[in-house]
């Protein structure tokens, strides 16, 4: 070879070099490819798999080294602040990473490109504000977290816009306006299919009707809607006597899972309104406190379970939707699992919704004597429309909180059980974990003085669908968990506690306290070999001020708790 | 002893339901207390209005339609209060309910309800965005002239009115 030719082949190795990098930059792309297995380092979507399991394949922090866990280090976010509502401003979403570089939002919707590249500090590269008018931001400020797909970070604003944003260069892509009603109100983070982005409106505790939207990443046009109230004409209709269906709410505020090899989205609808007055809407209210399962190209139904027809308790079912497999009966089967806000863990057939087995998780249940073994409804349900009575005494026609229910008393507490803080399966134990308040909904006045909001981590056996391990907690276990290959479960709670269990016995091998309530969902990802946890913590929403988590746990420093103040801070451990 | 005994009176009418609450002044007292008000202040007020935290729990309309999870509100359409005691519940809230306290220096002295910090012990409401005394005063007046007497549904031009171009209204046509 002469050094002609030799200087030629360089040259072309150097071009190809070239092209390797381009490559490489379109193949950092978020594609539906790599969404359907997603890296052992990243978390590119909201539960960090489609099966919304939140289980990480990591394991350099595990059992044996987690005590070495420390904070690496902390990123403040734009401090909270109140809109046209009461509450102030959250941070309650799941921090999405891809190759080191962490996208979230806050309450405000505002997106946040945070580079963790250099592994010891995160610098905060751009901020997507949608410029909320904070008038018009009459809801609840939460937002649950962003979707990757592509080259964009998609998202929405408390008042509906839908908007995909350049994830390089924080250049807005498009802004289209989805809200439709000004009851609604928007926290979900989207989820990224195969072409096509889902979002739905929060808001059900007002007059709208609920609905989840697939949307065209390119463009944000509207691919198809899916009513979560049936209009007149689909099947279901019926369940909404008194016309109540055009303002039927059953809202969607979380991120459902998908199911690519049947090419459904499985998901949760919230309760109906009015909330509290099932006689304005007598009938079972379908899809209300409903998981439902859509055909992803056309949005429409193709199976559901309802947990609680005719609520009168605001048990939305919004929560995680776990798709895994299980041995029931002595066969594998694809379960769907999903802890009822209701007090009842229920493992579901994931191809046609139909009960398998169930528990009552929480230690306390008094609207209704149980399940039905063969039906999974509650034992008290007649199927043949009208109001259901299930156990009168704690039958509202009001909510607990104003006068006219403050007679009434019921449990769970009105936001569960589980409420949307995200739940985890890991395969390693075959257990599923889920974080439950304990406790019941009383009228302020009335409420008996040995009445908290304690907690548990509940483990459940999968194939039994019963109660197999319960770690008690003092307080109420807001914001969420995921485990890990490394034999460990992380959870959080209102009494800042951010901690790890062994997965196991659900011992408590790890602990760090943030000194205010934590509110969202905990994540893990790796930068150059090292594993890293975050959590960020800012609490809000309906915690502090309304129902007062922290000052109602039964712990010698409740009192101290009730001064917790708000905080917008992300941090991030590593060993 | 006085204050012991308003102490008392404020806890029985929060006991009382929070949509019949506004019942507790009289008639006579809200005929009196009912002024007319100038264009200037009543808009100023409804500005006040959107830049406060009241359309979480009273609607944006003022209905009672509450919006999300927030608290239960009242209809502001359907009170009967005169000026100072609605001026009262805006700046210090409603002991033991949900009703925020707006005036900064609330239950520091004995300027709501006669009650401190001391005697509002446990019941204190929480805070709400801070307002100036005349800033309650420009609500006062939008509350009295724009909401108090108007049917709960609200109209397609009032929903106009507070989102402005906002595609949200066609729920009202």
């Amino acid at each position: 070879m002469t050094a002609l030719q030799n200087l030629k082949r360089k040259g072309a190795i150097l071009a190809l070099a070239f092209l390797s990098t381009t490559t490489l930059v379109s193949a950092a792309e978020v594609t539906y490819e790599r969404l359907l297995k997603p890296e052992a380092a990243n978390w590119l979507t909201n539960n960090r798999s489609y099966d919304g399991n939140r289980y990480s394949p990591l394991d350099e922090i595990n059992r044996d080294t987690v005590k070495g866990l420390k904070v690496a280090f902390t990123v403040p976010l734009a401090p909270s602040s109140v809109g046209a509502g009461s509450f102030t401003s959250s941070l309650q979403g799941t921090p999405l990473v891809e190759d080191g570089i962490m996208y979230m939002s806050d309450g405000w919707g505002r997106v946040y490109r945070i580079d963790m590249t250099k592994g010891d500090r995160g610098f905060i590269n751009w901020i997507m504000d949608p410029q909320t008018d904070p008038e018009f931001a009459t809801g609840i400020l939460n937002n649950r977290g962003v979707a990757l797909y592509g080259n964009n970070v998609y998202s929405l604003s408390p008042d509906g816009a839908f908007i995909a944003t350049d994830k390089e260069t924080g250049e807005v892509k498009f802004r289209v306006e989805t809200q439709q009603n000004p009851a609604e109100y928007f926290s979900m983070a989207p989820l990224a299919i195969d072409g096509k982005i889902i979002i739905g409106p929060a808001g059900g505790d007002g007059p709208m009707r609920g609905r989840l939207e697939a949307r065209d990443p390119e463009t944000g046009d509207l691919i198809w809607t899916f009513y979560t109230v049936p209009g007149e004409g689909e099947a279901g209709h019926e369940t909404w006597e008194n016309n109540a269906w055009e303002t039927g709410g059953s809202a969607t505020w979380v991120t459902g899972a998908f199911n690519p090899d049947r090419n459904e989205l499985v998901w949760g609808i919230g309760q109906p309104y009015p909330a509290y007055s099932p006689k304005e809407r007598p009938g079972d209210n379908l899809y209300s406190n409903s998981t439902v399962a859509l055909d992803a190209d056309t949005g429409k139904l193709k199976w559901h379970f309802q947990y609680t027809p005719n609520d009168s308790w605001d048990f939305d079912e919004v929560g995680s939707q776990q798709l895994y497999n299980a041995k029931v009966n002595g066969e594998d089967q694809l379960v769907l699992g999903h802890f009822g806000r209701n007090g009842f863990f229920y493992n579901l057939d994931g191809t046609n919704g139909s009960y398998i087995n169930g528990d009552q998780y929480v230690d306390r249940v008094t609207w209704t004597k149980g399940l039905d073994p063969k039906t999974g409804k509650p034992l008290e349900y007649t199927p043949n429309g009208g109001v259901q009575t299930y156990l009168p005494e704690t039958r509202l026609d009001a909510s607990v909180a104003t006068a006219e229910g403050a007679d009434k008393s019921y449990c769970p507490f009105i936001e569960g059980g589980v409420n949307m803080f995200p739940t985890t399966y890991s395969p390693r134990t075959k257990l599923v974990y889920g974080l439950a308040i304990q406790g019941c909904s009383f009228n302020d006045a009335v409420r008996p003085a040995d009445e908290y909001l304690t907690g548990s981590v509940t483990a459940v056996d999968t194939a039994t669908g019963k109660v197999a391990k319960k770690l008690e907690l003092s307080s109420a276990p807001k914001g969420g968990s995921f485990s890990t290959a490394g034999g460990l479960v992380f959870g959080t709670s209102a009494n800042g506690d951010f901690y790890a269990l062994n997965d196991e016995t659900l011992e408590r091998v790890w602990n760090f306290n943030v000194g205010t309530m934590i509110d969202a969902p905990p994540m893990t990802f790796e930068i150059n070999g090292k594993q890293y946890v975050a959590v960020a913590v800012g609490p809000g929403g309906v915690g502090m001020n309304y129902e007062k988590y922290p000052a109602r746990a039964k712990d010698e420093n409740a009192k101290s708790m009730a001064n917790f103040q708000q905080a917008s801070m992300l941090y991030v451990f590593s060993l | 002893m006085q204050r012991f005994a308003k102490f008392i009176r404020i806890a029985a009418l929060t006991a009382a339901a929070v949509l019949t609450a506004a019942s507790f002044s009289s008639t006579s007292f809200a005929q009196e207390g009912k002024a007319t008000y100038d264009q200037a202040q009543v808009d100023a007020g409804f500005k006040v209005f959107r830049g406060s935290d009241c359309a979480g729990c009273h609607g944006w309309a003022g209905n009672g339609q509450k919006i999300g999870e927030n608290p239960d509100g009242p209809s502001l359409r359907q009170i009967d209060m005169d000026d100072a005691v609605l001026k009262e519940t805006i700046l210090c809230g409603r002991p033991g309910t949900n009703m925020p306290s707006h005036d900064p220096k609330a239950y520091t002295d004995d300027r709501c309800y006669g009650m401190d910090a001391a005697a509002a012990a446990g019941q204190a409401p929480h805070k709400g965005k801070p307002m100036t005394s005349e800033q309650a005063d420009d609500l006062v007046a939008y509350i009295q002239t724009e909401l108090v007497g108007k049917p709960d549904k609200p109209t397609l031009e009032e929903c106009q009115k507070y989102y402005g171009k906002k595609p949200v209204c066609s729920a009202y046509e």
